[in-house]
């Protein structure tokens, strides 16, 4: 322990890598557990909402006395009072009917995790349950209820009886909507007679999807989180390792057992790791804190769910973030402890690594790089799943941090062989360079990785959003959608809109549910119009794709169902016919289309073909051509002459608003996690440069006494980092291409079932490199300033005792 | 013939846990060229001090070191150091050698930074210091003597005008000892350089004519 009172400033930055580390590790794990939970709780309440939901027709509120009704007519229903507090506007009240709400366990699932709290509901009325954070915000607010907590509900709900709930809100004998605690009932006419409409799910997936998407970026950072900050731990304690090993050595010689000297070390090690450690969550927590509102706005768009503004720390979570740091300590100490053990004390020089000793070990990182690529190439080969995908982003980032070394040091010696004798300080730069390498390489290796995941990463949300936004050019290819829930209505619109004049077209389109190779799929049908032809995104077609579908002979896959079933164009598919349920329908397939935000495998084909075979039904959605400019007239023609409902009219600049606004959402935590990276791996290149400035002062001291001055020893000292930096980022970038490969060529197939066009986004990647240059140069800079400045002194302090 | 080392009332005093400790005070003496003396003194005498003083690595507390007329304590640092990198070698006790290069560049190097290389000067002093089979060797890998002699002929080869030197022989044996007294001799006849050598040894300073003593601070010649 001496040795770091001696050295305060190494034992700063030694404690300081650590604690980045963990601070990365732990803010990430911080981040993920808290959407998790917020996002289970969120999809439980709208697993309630999404289940089935009644509403009223002119979405007004429903009078209670429907609840009596529908009930006696065979609906299984429980009524939902929901609305703002008056008094404090951020927080939902949901009033619920404590004994209806008990026949769906699912839904009781999504208001509380704790079955007591419903006997409570039913012996008192006037309880209300909410999160802690929730009834400190009620403060003192005359609600005259008593207030339970219960942390698994969502912040900012408070849960009442639904009469409480009435009183509160001012709506005596009034519901929002009625739930549905079991199957639909046949009785449709009752909803018509109190004027109330079925909405079913149909955005659940839809949602998931997003969500999945989420996490799997989180827990992709979270990944590499663990590796960076291994490498961050690695890197520094080695350090002092090598720094120290004489002191070993004196010890083992002058007979202190070499178990006393490992124990010592050991415990030693274990005591830097757990301050660093517990440094690094009180760091972590304030990183996850400062990016949690991206996280929270993310959810919250995404869902509507208020996720509170505190990030709790939980036991797990604590002992996973000290994991890392004890983890990376005691396999650097084990690889240490074996490394001294193997050498005899007088032969401590050979602990150096010598050349011959390094041409094995690049001959054995070269062999294992190899046969990590074999395996990679292997893994690719056969279908990829999730883990697999994983997997080989795993084995990639593996294989790039095996080889960068290699990389450079082959490099080098390269340059070093071709210049020798001609220009000897570059031949001496060229080889100090060579040596750098073994010294700095966990640090390159932690810079190349977060910038190459950054660009990976980032490349491949640029490529997504670029593909996004054009599919969603493409697909909504008209002006105005209409989306009806009775046949009435849908009727009225079809015998109605070819005489209005501001439509200047419009397209049925309807759908349904079957079941293809036991799984579930949705057939939609279309009227293949020249607008179709013309505008519908298609990955792969042929000449005849069109035709086909016209003449109702061929049909479009969307990707998934192409990724699920492995069948291309040309391929036949055979469907059974719901109409006629002793046919088989064969259809050819002749386009694939992409299908983001969908997991179902999706047929389309011709409506006419569709009305034969599978429903006769009129259509219920209707894709409208109009004069942009002339919107607002047709939503009021069709308000005011169809009787639609102001939800049932979809604008479609709506929905390009809406969906980049959640596109940019779920990704902009992605952004924040990328640069919070680089920026870590930046501190661990000055803190690994602050621990190395003393090994580099006596290797540089040689030149200087030979006559080098300082000043030259100096540029080139910061050349030689700048240079392998370069290098380094260089690297970053097919290393980060290929990990954008996989992201979308397997990852998101696995995840998603859709494969997004690779582009190539280069001002992306110099964007990165600019920023972790500048950082680097920072990191370079400050140590190096340092150690010259302090120089003479410590180059005369070698010969100190010796005069 | 002009003195080509002068040195004129040199002192140098440490400041070390609040104390003084004065190394040698009002040194005076001048090194002839084509001249070797043996720097002569008892341990902390101030014999390293004096020539890393001499060397331009570390500051006098006092004093006028000249070198073929160069005052070289007044220059700025680069200058200093541009300045023993054409005239000067140094042998240290600690060798300096630099680990990143092997045996050969490690020789070379210096004679090369100043072009000034000659191969057949090199392979002599390999083949006299017995080098031949460490060429490809890096420090590391090489003992003490081994890593001592490859610094003597390091300095050697850039035919130096003046040769510093701490302690030359103190890992070498009888035989290694005589082949760097016979890489001074050639130094003295065909470079005509001035060798300054500290030690301990009463052999290598007996084969040496001029003795310069450190005696309780002061010089004698």
């Amino acid at each position: 322990m001496k040795h770091w009172f001696r050295k305060p400033l190494q034992f700063l930055f030694l404690v300081m890598g650590l604690s980045l580390a963990t601070a990365l590790w732990s803010s990430i794990q911080l981040l993920n557990s808290q959407a998790k939970n917020s996002y289970e709780d969120a999809v439980k309440i709208l697993t309630a909402y999404e289940t089935e939901i009644i509403i009223s027709k002119k979405n007004k509120l429903i009078p209670i006395e429907s609840f009596a009704k529908l009930r006696r007519a065979g609906w299984l229903v429980t009524p939902i009072l929901e609305g703002k507090l008056p008094s404090q506007n951020s927080i939902t009240i949901l009033g619920i009917e404590p004994i209806s709400i008990s026949e769906a366990s699912s839904l009781l699932d999504g208001l509380f995790r704790n079955g007591e709290n419903l006997k409570e509901f039913v012996i008192k009325k006037n309880i209300g349950f909410a999160t802690q954070e929730t009834v400190n915000s009620l403060g003192k607010l005359p609600l005259g209820l008593q207030m339970s907590v219960d942390e698994s509900l969502l912040t900012n709900v408070l849960i009442t009886d639904i009469s409480v709930a009435a009183k509160i809100l001012g709506h005596q004998g009034e519901i929002t909507r009625f739930e549905l605690t079991g199957p639909a009932s046949s009785n449709r006419q009752i909803l018509e007679k109190l004027d109330l409409r079925l909405v079913p799910s149909n955005s659940q997936a839809d949602l998931e999807q997003l969500t999945e998407s989420f996490h799997l970026n989180l827990s992709a950072f979270g990944l590499l989180g663990f590796i960076v900050g291994l490498f961050i731990v690695y890197s520094t304690l080695n350090l002092a390792f090598e720094q120290r090993k004489t002191t070993y050595m004196a010890l083992r010689s002058i007979g202190v057992p070499v178990r006393t000297v490992y124990t010592s070390t050991l415990i030693e090690i274990l005591v830097l790791a757990l301050t660093g450690g517990i440094i690094g969550i009180f760091l972590g927590h304030w990183l996850a804190s400062s990016l949690f509102p991206d996280v929270a706005a993310t959810l919250n768009h995404i869902y509507g769910a208020n996720l509170g503004n505190q990030l709790v720390l939980s036991m797990k979570e604590i002992f996973l973030a000290l994991l890392m740091p004890v983890l990376g300590s005691l396999l650097i100490s084990t690889n240490f402890i074996l490394k001294l053990h193997k050498m005899a004390p007088q032969n401590l020089n050979a602990l150096m690594a010598g050349s011959k000793l390094y041409d094995n070990k690049i001959k054995l990182k070269l062999s294992t790089a190899l046969i990590l690529m074999g395996l990679t190439l292997i893994l690719t080969t056969s279908p990829v799943g999730l883990f697999k995908s994983f997997f080989i982003i795993g084995l990639t980032i593996i294989i790039a941090a095996t080889l960068l070394p290699i990389i450079l040091r082959v490099g080098l010696s390269f340059l070093v062989s071709s210049i020798k004798k001609k220009l000897p300080l570059l031949h001496w730069f060229l080889s100090d360079s060579v040596h750098q390498v073994n010294r700095i390489s966990l640090s390159l290796n932690a810079l190349m990785l977060a910038v190459a995941v950054t660009i990976g990463v980032d490349n491949m949300v640029k490529n997504f959003k670029e593909t996004f936004n054009i599919w969603l050019e493409k697909r909504l290819i008209t002006e105005v959608y209409v989306k009806v829930e009775d046949q009435n209505k849908a009727e009225l619109l079809m015998n109605g809109l070819h005489n209005e004049h501001l439509v200047k077209n419009f397209y049925p389109i309807t759908s349904l549910k079957i079941s293809f190779n036991e799984q579930l799929t949705t057939i939609v049908g279309f009227k293949p119009a020249e607008i179709y032809i013309k505008n519908w995104p298609l990955v792969k077609s042929n000449k005849q794709t069109w035709e086909k579908v016209q003449n109702g002979k061929g049909v479009l896959i969307n990707e998934q169902f192409f990724y699920k079933y492995g069948l291309g164009i040309g391929d036949i598919i055979k469907l059974d016919s719901l109409l006629n349920p002793e046919k088989k329908v064969r259809y050819e397939i002749v386009g694939i289309y992409p299908d983001y935000g969908n997991r179902l495998g999706q047929i389309m084909m011709n409506i006419q073909s569709f009305q034969d075979y599978y429903s006769k039904d009129i259509p219920l959605n209707f894709a409208l051509e109009i004069d942009p400019r002339s919107y607002d007239s047709v939503s009021e023609m069709l308000l005011s002459k169809y009787g639609l409902l102001d939800v049932e009219i979809i604008n479609q600049s709506t929905i390009k608003e809406f969906s980049t606004q959640i596109f940019d959402r779920t990704f902009a935590i992605t952004n924040a996690l990328s640069d919070s990276m680089i920026v870590i791996a930046t501190l661990t290149i000055l803190t690994t440069l602050i621990t190395l400035s003393e090994i580099r002062l006596a290797n540089l001291t040689p030149l200087w006494v030979l006559g080098i001055p300082r000043i030259t020893l100096l540029k080139f000292e910061l050349a030689q980092f700048l240079m392998l930096t370069l290098i380094t980022l260089f690297f970053a970038i097919p290393t980060g291409l290929l990990i954008c490969h996989f992201l979308t060529n397997y990852l998101n197939v696995a995840a998603f079932g859709w494969k997004l066009p690779f582009q190539f986004y280069p001002m992306i990647w110099i964007q990165t490199l600019l920023i972790a240059s500048l950082g680097s140069l920072i990191a370079i800079l400050f140590p190096s300033i340092l150690m010259f400045k302090n120089s003479p002194a410590l180059m005369i302090g070698r010969y100190k005792n010796d005069f | 013939m002009e003195p080509i080392v002068k040195v004129n009332g040199l002192s140098k005093s440490f400041e070390s846990s609040g104390e003084i400790f004065q190394v040698f005070e009002e040194l005076s003496f001048n090194l002839a060229q084509n001249s070797a003396t043996a720097l002569i003194g008892e341990s902390g005498s101030g014999k390293t001090t004096l020539i890393n003083i001499l060397a331009g690595l570390e500051p006098p507390s006092s004093g006028m070191v000249m070198i073929a007329k160069n005052e070289i304590w007044n220059y700025r640092e680069p200058d200093r150091a541009r300045f023993r990198l054409k005239n000067m070698a140094v042998i240290f006790q600690q060798y300096n050698l630099i680990p990143s290069l092997n045996v050969s560049s490690n020789i070379s190097l210096h004679s090369q930074l100043i072009d000034n290389w000659d191969q057949s000067f090199q392979d002599e002093l390999i083949k006299l210091f017995g080098l031949k089979n460490l060429l490809m060797k890096y420090p590391e890998e090489i003992s003490g003597g081994q890593q001592q002699r490859v610094a003597i002929a390091r300095s050697v080869l850039t035919k130096p005008k003046i040769l510093l030197a701490d302690e030359p022989t103190g890992n070498l044996d009888e035989e290694n000892t005589m082949s760097v007294l016979k890489a001074f001799e050639m130094l003295l006849e065909r470079c005509k350089s001035t060798i300054l050598v500290a030690t301990h040894s009463k052999s290598v300073a007996n084969k040496i004519k001029s003795k310069l003593i450190l005696k309780s601070g002061r010089a004698k010649k």
